[in-house]
């Protein structure tokens, strides 16, 4: 798998960038994400896996007002889940510029 | 006619955003085809019907030559067969339950001329109306105290009720907070039909957060949609046509079709709604997330109601709805308190996901309380007046439990997820769960102890089925929800997976 760093790189499609970083967060930690558009109360799918199944909706982190993350385990329970979740936010906030 | 409406009937259509969607110069709705369609399909062979009825249990939607074979059956026993494929396709899709919502009407200032329609420009005998946004969320906090979780806010198509105005009533509605028995109620998804709009206004509706967007067509027959919409903004059947279109373009991935049975032969109808359909699977992946089929009924000051040549009998009613179910599975299906309770009964066990209950359509009616159905107000008349709390206990006796579950749109399973999701089978998964969670905090919160019984044996039934299913043991769903429904029965709210 390539790193996170390579994934979120500014030449990188949104799209692309957020299904590789789910990719890589299943690939290392077992987790299963899918990121999703804010407005108001709904949460929009945006990207995550695409095998049929649901994430099973167990937490929910605002990276950014707009921009959320679902999961079926705590990423800031991983080994520098923190760091990764604000490395995504201003991956985010950087590309909504 | 003001300047300001005149402005808004001259501007509100943007050519290009029809032109844009039509191919060879024509949009989908082919009405010589689909009449030779209808046709073609008499008297089709038992074995095609039954390879139909097997497509359509596999979560397939089905081709328009396969919706027309099933509307020209006429063997008694197909039609048996074709009934229980429906509830059958139903439990598949959607599990043993069935979602309740309230209609919330906004406003009932309108620039057009519906024939069928008690908002219509030129009925002098209705009382018009925009409510303030304090009186929205006064007629929300109404609904909360009912129980309601769900809302479809309703508006007519005039420029006191534009885009800004429905995007202000959807963040007002969010914004209410209700005590009740245990804590606060609140609106948790907010529904909205409204006029079709250019994709610059529904990016507005999109960021306030709107739950589904809705536009009947009415009448997919082109020169029968000309007769009974003489004037006004919609009079442009393309205008409205790829009004949901627009929508997906502008983000709005949870969409919702409809006609109004009566205006036209309903077989017609029917196929025009399969077209739709695939018209915006073909283009978005994204079907119909939901689809009604009200029936004229009577409406003040509206003569086509009574004389319309194309009313619908019960008996071809229960047909459409059948043949729905089967054409397009995977999609919701509403039946409103249009319907009398009688005939509710008889119509929900045939495929329907959703339903209202202690319904009130005048503009405002809820916070005046108004217990009496008051024509000059209304769009329409109900045939159901029931309570949510008498409507919960009878769906109890009916073996179905009441679901207030608003969760898929506030987890990520919109648009093309939760399309693959239904059709999957998973969402239904999720739809047991989360109608146990939300049916057991409306009982906690909100049900007579008469309704309390006989939905507490439901709940007893549901959760041995729980149990029992593997797909929960496996995803280890089993802890969270056990955990979620012990919270809940402890007070807290809004749980869900």
């Amino acid at each position: 798998m390539i790193s996170i760093s390579e994934i979120l790189t500014p030449g990188r499609g949104l799209k692309e960038a957020l299904e590789l970083t789910g990719e890589l967060i299943e690939h290392e930690y077992g987790i299963r994400v899918q990121f999703c558009r804010i407005f108001g109360k709904r949460w929009a799918y945006f990207s995550g896996p695409d095998d049929g199944e649901a994430v099973i909706p167990l937490h929910r982190i605002e990276l950014l007002p707009e921009w959320g993350v679902i999961s079926d385990g705590e990423l800031s329970g991983i080994a520098e889940g923190d760091k990764l979740i604000k490395r995504i936010a201003l991956y985010l906030q950087n590309h909504s510029k | 006619m003001t300047t300001a409406v005149k402005d808004f009937v001259t501007n509100t259509i943007k050519r290009d955003e029809i032109d844009r969607y039509l191919i060879g110069g024509k949009d989908f709705i082919d009405d010589t085809l689909i009449h030779a369609q209808i046709a073609a399909g008499a008297r089709p062979e038992k074995s095609r019907v039954r390879g139909i009825i097997a497509k359509a249990l596999s979560i397939q939607r089905l081709d328009p030559e396969e919706t027309a074979a099933l509307l020209n059956v006429e063997d008694e026993e197909l039609w048996e067969e074709m009934t229980r494929a429906a509830g059958d396709i139903k439990r598949k899709v959607y599990d043993n339950r069935i979602v309740t919502f309230a209609p919330l009407y906004c406003s009932n200032l309108c620039v057009n001329n519906c024939l069928y329609c008690g908002f219509r420009a030129d009925n002098k005998q209705e009382r018009r109306r925009t409510l303030t946004l304090d009186e929205v969320r006064k007629e929300a906090e109404m609904v909360c105290k009912i129980g309601h979780k769900r809302l479809i806010m309703v508006y007519g198509e005039h420029p006191s009720s534009g885009a800004d105005y429905i995007a202000d009533t959807i963040e007002a509605v969010y914004d209410v907070k209700a005590p009740v028995r245990n804590g606060i109620a609140q609106i948790r998804r907010a529904n909205i039909n409204a006029a079709p709009m250019s994709v610059v206004d529904l990016k507005k509706l999109w960021k306030a957060g709107i739950g589904t967007y809705q536009v009947f067509q009415e009448t997919y027959h082109h020169k029968r949609y000309s007769e009974v919409h003489p004037s006004g903004v919609k009079a442009d059947y393309q205008w409205r046509l790829y009004a949901l279109h627009r929508a997906l373009d502008a983000g709005i991935d949870d969409v919702a079709i409809g006609a109004l049975f009566g205006l036209y032969d309903w077989r017609f109808e029917v196929m025009g709604m399969v077209y739709h359909a695939i018209d915006l699977e073909d283009r978005f992946g994204i079907g119909p997330h939901t689809i009604s089929f009200p029936r004229l009924n009577p409406a003040e000051g509206m003569d086509l109601n009574n004389k319309s040549p194309y009313m619908v009998s019960d008996a071809d009613f229960r047909k459409l709805v059948i043949v729905l179910r089967l054409s397009i599975p995977y999609s919701g299906m509403i039946i409103t308190a249009r319907e009398s309770a009688g005939m509710r009964r008889k119509i929900i066990p045939l495929g329907c996901t959703q339903t209202d209950a202690s319904t009130r359509i005048g503009i405002g009616a809820y916070s005046d309380a108004a217990e009496e159905q008051e024509s000059d107000r209304q769009q329409f008349m109900l045939g159901d007046t029931r309570s949510l709390d008498d409507v919960v206990r009878e769906f109890a006796g009916m073996g179905l439990i009441t679901s207030f579950c608003t969760a898929g749109y506030r987890c990520g399973r919109t648009g093309d997820k939760i399309m693959k999701l239904l059709k999957s089978g998973v969402e239904g998964k999720f739809c047991k769960l989360n109608a146990v969670l939300t049916y057991k905090e409306w009982i906690d919160d909100f049900a007579s102890d008469k309704t309390r019984e006989a939905a507490e044996a439901i709940i007893q039934k549901e959760l041995e089925q729980i149990k029992a299913d593997p797909f929960y043991k496996n995803k280890k769903l089993l802890t969270t929800f056990d955990d979620y429904l012990g919270r809940i029965i402890n007070g807290e709210r809004d749980l869900y997976i």
